[in-house]
């Protein structure tokens, strides 16, 4: 009588988790087919490409749309049973000697030439914390 | 024109002293600042006095045994690094980065003679298929300068197909050695992923990018092949597999393939005249004896959307370091074309989008490894045109992100996949614009490919052609 019960909670709530995630799912596509301005403005500030002009993160917001709804094409391949491929050499766990090698090293000067500000031989980087 | 030679005759020439290196690279340099002035194919020329020093003293120094590339003046696509040298990759980003150290590819033929002429225009960061995506202004099509030399790599194309090098260097992520080799005539080689070393090449995405040759014949690429495939330390996905003898053709008119063509690439949007170039070459292999058979890979229309979401989800992680910090400009600089593609990376990677796009790309990325791997077992070689139309006219590309996304159509399920695949000239239009063909083989069989293309290349005139208007 137990497992019975105990049955009929399992199926019950393996029910309302396959339904909660349809509902994600659906919600998800939804998205996909129309990204939000805000959305597409999240992305820039996370890829820190939001200190653009109106008109230019209106361009990409609207590229970004018929990118993704053509690239949406992926969603429809059934693949669920197929796994991941993140490269395709075949080579695994590849580590050469810890040896220093003086040719290769830059000094200090070689180092800091490239950077726009540079203080004694240090790059000069933009505050992180306010003081 | 001197450098109409291939690099073998070029080689027997100065063996026997009928030219000197000095005398070549004078030519060479000659020629490149003419073609600077009509088609823009280099972001930087180096001085004619500092080329023509540099070759003297390599004239003293092999004096007796000569290295395998001794004198041959050539363009490095601006993405590699040059000790010393601008290193833009196309972007006003690097405008003024001078790189600090060399790539692995500039260091291997410089230790093998050859002579660097200059650095060539490209698709910033390799974002495009008609080098009009650079901040250093479009380069032109020599054999139409309305129309784009295709992309990424169009100023290397540019610089081989009008003479102006003995060969070039190229990095296809996509088709970027292919697509402009098909729009300038010249032969161009997309290796195995992991032939030849990217240490020191501008990342574009790294489970896609490739070092390759581009030059006027498959012999041409071959030499250039034998000098910069092989393992690199500095380069983890560099291969251990052996370096096979490519330059050496004897072997290939006896062997006989069978060559697929796949039913998906001549049923899709293609150009009426690309669809008879593809026709007539097909003719002229199965004239050599080869056989051609008909093959079907629904899976090869899955590769632009897989393309497309797993390169802008690279591309957005190596560019990350374009901080404006350490070196280059701030982030304001990229263009549009590049922005959306960090754009759009960003977004396939973000929390609740990485499940439905970026690892979704990946599984279907396995499919068409699996494919290839059944087409293979059908044939030994892949027939396929190269681009859906012959060189578009400047604009049409970079106004519109799907069509440029269109251009890769036939080019990108090779780097999805990591096989190699040759470019070679096909054949002509009606108005005499270039129309290239490639040829994709199993990994590794590089060589096979090139024996085809010598073969080819034996029975065909195409590429002895160049741009009547230099």
């Amino acid at each position: 009588m137990v497992l019975l019960w105990v049955t009929i909670i399992v199926r019950i709530i393996l029910c309302i988790r396959q339904r909660i995630e349809l509902h994600y799912q659906k919600k998800v596509t939804s998205m996909s087919s129309s990204i939000s301005f805000d959305t597409a403005n999240h992305t820039l500030t996370l890829a820190k490409l939001d200190q653009l002009p109106e008109l230019t993160k209106k361009k990409l917001h609207q590229q970004l749309n018929s990118t993704i709804e053509y690239v949406s094409q992926v969603e429809s391949v059934d693949a669920d049973k197929v796994r991941e491929t993140h490269q395709i050499t075949g080579l695994t766990n590849i580590s050469r000697e810890d040896i220093v090698d003086t040719k290769r090293q830059l000094t200090v000067d070689e180092v800091v030439a490239n950077a726009p500000q540079s203080y004694r031989g240090y790059m000069v980087v933009p505050a992180l914390i306010e003081a | 024109m001197i450098l109409n030679h291939d690099i073998q005759s070029l080689r027997v020439m100065l063996e026997k002293e009928e030219i000197s290196i000095v005398d070549l690279a004078s030519v060479s340099i000659d020629q490149c600042q003419i073609i600077q002035n009509k088609y823009n194919p280099f972001t930087f020329l180096r001085s004619k006095k500092e080329i023509l020093q540099e070759a003297k003293k390599l004239q003293q120094h092999f004096s007796s045994s000569k290295p395998l590339l001794y004198g041959m003046p050539f363009a490095l696509k601006d993405s590699y690094s040059t000790k010393g040298l601008p290193t833009t990759a196309g972007s006003k980003v690097l405008e003024s980065y001078i790189a600090p150290y060399n790539s692995t590819v500039y260091e291997k033929l410089i230790d093998k003679g050859a002579l660097l002429i200059g650095k060539t225009n490209m698709d910033a960061w390799g974002h495009g298929a008609s080098t009009e995506n650079t901040d250093f202004g479009s380069t032109k099509n020599p054999y139409d300068s309305t129309r784009t030399p295709g992309g990424s790599t169009g100023g290397t194309a540019v610089a081989v197909a009008c003479r102006a090098v003995a060969f070039g260097i190229g990095e296809d992520t996509g088709g970027s050695i292919r697509n402009p080799s098909g729009h300038t005539n010249i032969t161009g080689l997309k290796v195995t992923y992991g032939r030849v070393s990217r240490y020191g090449c501008i990342a574009y995405a790294s489970s896609f990018d490739t070092v390759g040759p581009m030059a006027k014949t498959a012999t041409d690429c071959a030499i250039v092949l034998e000098a910069i495939a092989g393992i690199d330390p500095l380069d983890a996905t560099s291969s251990p597999h052996p370096i096979d003898s490519y330059s050496d053709m004897s072997s290939s008119i006896e062997k006989k393939y069978t060559i697929g063509l796949p039913l998906q690439t001549t049923t899709q949007s293609l150009n009426q005249e690309v669809k008879m170039v593809i026709d007539d070459v097909k003719s002229t292999i199965q004239a050599l004896g080869h056989t051609v058979v008909q093959i079907d890979m629904p899976e090869l229309l899955l590769g632009l959307p897989v393309y497309y979401l797993i390169g802008p989800s690279e591309t957005s992680s190596n560019l990350a370091r374009m901080d404006g910090v350490r070196f280059g400009k701030s982030r304001n600089y990229f263009t549009l074309e590049t922005m959306r593609r960090i754009m759009t990376g960003t977004y396939a990677l973000s929390a609740g989008y990485y499940d439905q796009y970026y690892r979704k790309a990946q599984k279907v990325r396995t499919m068409l490894v699996t494919a290839y791997e059944k087409a293979f077992s059908q044939c030994d070689v892949i027939l396929m045109p190269i681009s859906p139309t012959p060189p578009p006219k400047l604009g049409k590309t970079i106004s519109d992100p799907v069509t440029n996304m269109l251009s890769d159509i036939f080019t990108i399920t090779h780097n999805i996949v990591g096989i190699p695949s040759l470019a070679l000239p096909g054949g002509f239009t009606k108005s005499d614009l270039p129309i290239g063909f490639q040829l994709a083989g199993p990994m590794f069989s590089e060589k096979k490919l090139l024996n085809l293309g010598h073969q080819f290349q034996s029975h065909t005139k195409w590429h002895q052609h160049s741009p009547e208007a230099i």
